[in-house]
């Protein structure tokens, strides 16, 4: 078999599929890629067998047919290859050789029925999202998913569909972010799945902040992400995600409205001089005053105050820096809403006028 | 230990034919238990039967009494080691210890989180598991309790009594004796090259797979090589500190093995005379004669003191010190 291709059409793809390869591999397989061939194109597929990405890109072939290729090498060879150049790929029984210009490799090739691709199982659930709502969607939320947490459940992000709206949530026990936004679906649309965390961060990457439609489809074990040329697959997580609703606070007895910037500024200044471990930071709040608190076990102190429209009682309480910065870090709203209860209730933290976007800080005792 | 035969399907080994039968049975049922424990001597293949079990959960199409068909998609994944639903967790080749280290059980919890790829049965294998430190065995313990929907994890271990008691209770047991002696006979003399059958099934211990394994002949030249260096210490005739540079060479194993059962059969030769079976028949003259040549007392607790080097195995203990140290006793205790 032949294949003609153009470094400039192959390369950019073949990257996209290759980080999808972990570069530590148990499975020899795993670190390469499967090549179809059809007519006039190639399909390109990794998995990690977590997530797969398959990608199509034009090429001339001489025939059909199914191979794999080591990853990195492949990539590394037509990224150093010069810009220009044209790949002829050859494939005979157990080599493959590639060829451009005056330069010849040959790489080993494993065969392509031992490569564990996932196969297609029937869709159960199918809708569109535009690409850049679901952009948006994990851009904001993706901060708050747990890492290597024993509550596997916790290691993703729940993607909700009903009639009318998606909504996902991430959290990792201690904070909790969700974004939710109106879409059209269809009225018997109800999905609850938890997508594992590696496929999160990966769609992120994936996906432009374009209006091109994304097809989403979903089975018993998978979800997949349909893009131009490009589908995204990804193993669910078997777990029930924790009942979110009653972790978002029903009412805020007190309410305080900030300059984000500004807040974001205190707080970074302040968070220097907290501690390293627990990143504690104390919010002494009285009418339009916010006070702004930090200590490290050196007895180094921060103060910062800051003027504030607030018209509650006096509170004082703690959080964790980290969180309330990841927030701030998201949010995109000039004002900043924080309702609080007191001093043991969680804070739901919004932007001002946008009810898409709710943010859920546990306090610490400091 | 390694597959008894690489070939295109499973071959269930003849002793394994109820305990196989009394899972099929269960899995039909649908009363599989999540967590497996194949507890037996080390020698009767329960990896191999956990391997076979694994595949017939994950073959798309199995044969009578559940046999997989070694021809689908699953069957074809699975021999190349590649199956997204079957995860292995064994000790890593390079490691001293040859630990099950908590790194990769902690892996093993990540991936079990998963849905199966295939949508059937994901299966994990932990071989051997006795062989899980003490810190990987606990963070197994929240998978086994609160298993993951359609996940058979299996466990084999030879030294059960070192798995932590948690892990034991949360596993079903299923125990593996070593067959009777015509059915491994039968079984063996179909494959044995080099040597009496027999012969090698009494120095395995009755184990069919252990004995398979001592069929080469480089290493039974090195048994009686063995053999007659360490009763040369024995009688006086050897040095020890040379002898033990000799024996150096050896897997150390295998020869505190054979040492253990040359002291025993001294012991039982003095004991009960010639009417008791002898794990080396072969060696039965010359057996006699040291048994005849030395006291029973200084024998015995020569026996303690190899179980006490086979116990230092694994560790970093120097081998070559150790055998010096054993050698020279065996020369002070039969003097």
């Amino acid at each position: 078999m032949k294949i003609l291709a153009q470094r400039e059409t192959l390369l950019p793809p073949l990257m996209q599929v290759t980080g999808v390869v972990e570069r530590r591999q148990t499975l020899p397989i795993l670190s390469n890629i499967l090549i179809n061939a059809r007519q006039n194109a190639i399909t390109l597929t990794a998995t990690d067998l977590e997530i797969e990405m398959t990608t199509t890109v034009e090429a001339e072939c001489s025939e059909e047919g199914a191979f794999t290729l080591p990853a990195r090498k492949l990539m590394d060879i037509c990224k150093a290859l010069p810009s220009g150049s044209e790949l002829i790929l050859e494939i005979s029984n157990e080599r493959a050789t590639l060829r451009s210009g005056k330069s010849r490799f040959s790489l080993g090739m494993l065969p392509a029925a031992d490569y564990p691709a996932i196969e297609p199982t029937p869709a159960e659930q199918v809708f569109t999202v535009e690409e850049r709502v679901l952009k948006r969607l994990i851009q904001k939320t993706s901060f708050a998913m747990a890492q290597q947490d024993v509550r596997y459940y916790l290691n993703g992000m729940l993607f909700e569909a009903r009639p009318g709206m998606i909504r996902v949530v991430a959290t990792d026990g201690h904070r909790l972010a969700l974004s939710e936004k109106a879409v059209d679906l269809s009225p018997d649309m109800d999905i609850q799945v938890i997508v594992p965390r590696k496929a999160v961060l990966e769609l992120g990457r994936l996906l432009e902040d374009e209006e091109r439609p994304v097809k989403i489809e979903l089975s018993s074990n998978h979800i997949r992400f349909r893009l131009d040329s490009t589908v995204f697959l990804s193993k669910l997580i078997d777990g029930r995600f924790p009942d979110y609703q009653r972790v978002i606070p029903a009412e805020s007895k007190n309410e305080l409205v900030i300059d984000r910037e500004t807040l974001r500024q205190a707080l970074a200044r302040a968070s220097i001089l907290s501690n390293e471990k627990y990143r504690g930071i104390r919010f002494h709040l009285q009418p339009d005053v916010l006070q702004l608190q930090a200590h490290n076990p050196e007895k180094e102190e921060a103060e910062e105050e800051l003027t504030v429209d607030y018209s509650g009682s006096n509170i004082d309480i703690g959080f964790n820096v980290g969180y309330l910065l990841d927030v701030l870090g998201v949010l995109e709203t000039d004002q900043v809403v924080i309702g609080l209860n007191d001093a043991n209730s969680s804070a739901l933290i919004t932007g001002e006028d946008e009810e898409g976007d709710r943010y859920v800080v546990m306090p610490m005792k400091l | 230990m390694s597959p008894v035969e690489k070939g295109t399907a499973h071959v269930l080994l003849p002793w394994h034919e109820a305990a196989w039968r009394g899972l099929q049975e269960a899995r039909e049922k649908k009363r599989l238990p999540h967590a497996l424990l194949l507890v037996g001597p080390a020698g009767l293949g329960k990896t191999h039967m956990a391997e076979g079990f694994a595949q017939s959960l994950l073959c798309d199409a199995p044969l009578a009494e559940g046999r997989p068909c070694g021809a689908c998609k699953g069957c074809h994944l699975f021999k190349g080691g590649v199956h997204p639903d079957f995860i292995r967790v064994q000790p890593e080749q390079a490691s001293k210890s040859q630990e099950i280290t908590v790194g990769a059980i902690r892996e093993l919890v990540a991936q079990d989180a998963f849905t199966s790829q295939f949508g059937g049965y994901k299966v994990v294998l932990i071989t051997p598991a006795d062989q899980m430190n003490r810190n990987a065995a606990n963070s197994l313990l929240k998978t086994l309790e609160e298993p993951v929907p359609d996940t058979v994890i299996l466990l084999t271990a030879s030294r059960p009594h070192r798995l932590l008691p948690t892990i034991r209770s949360r596993c079903q047991r299923i125990l593996f004796d070593p067959p009777a002696e015509e059915v491994a006979l039968a079984w063996l003399e179909a494959r044995v090259k080099h040597a009496d059958a027999r012969l090698l099934l009494h120095l395995a211990g009755g184990m069919p797979l252990a004995a398979l394994a001592l069929d080469d002949a480089a290493l039974l030249e090195q048994r009686e090589a063995a053999f007659r260096t360490f009763s040369g210490v024995l009688a006086g005739a050897r040095e020890p500190v040379g002898a033990a540079a000799e024996l150096a060479r050896l897997d150390m194993g295998l020869l505190l093995h054979w040492i253990a059962d040359w002291i025993s059969d001294i012991l039982r030769l003095q004991q009960a005379g010639a009417v008791g079976r002898l794990a080396n028949p072969d060696h039965h003259q010359d057996l006699q004669r040291l048994a005849e040549q030395l006291d029973c007392i200084p024998m015995h607790r020569l026996l303690e003191r190899v179980y006490m080097a086979r116990g230092l195995e694994r560790t970093t203990a120097n081998p070559e010190l150790m055998l010096d140290d054993l050698l020279v006793a065996c020369r002070e205790y039969a003097a």
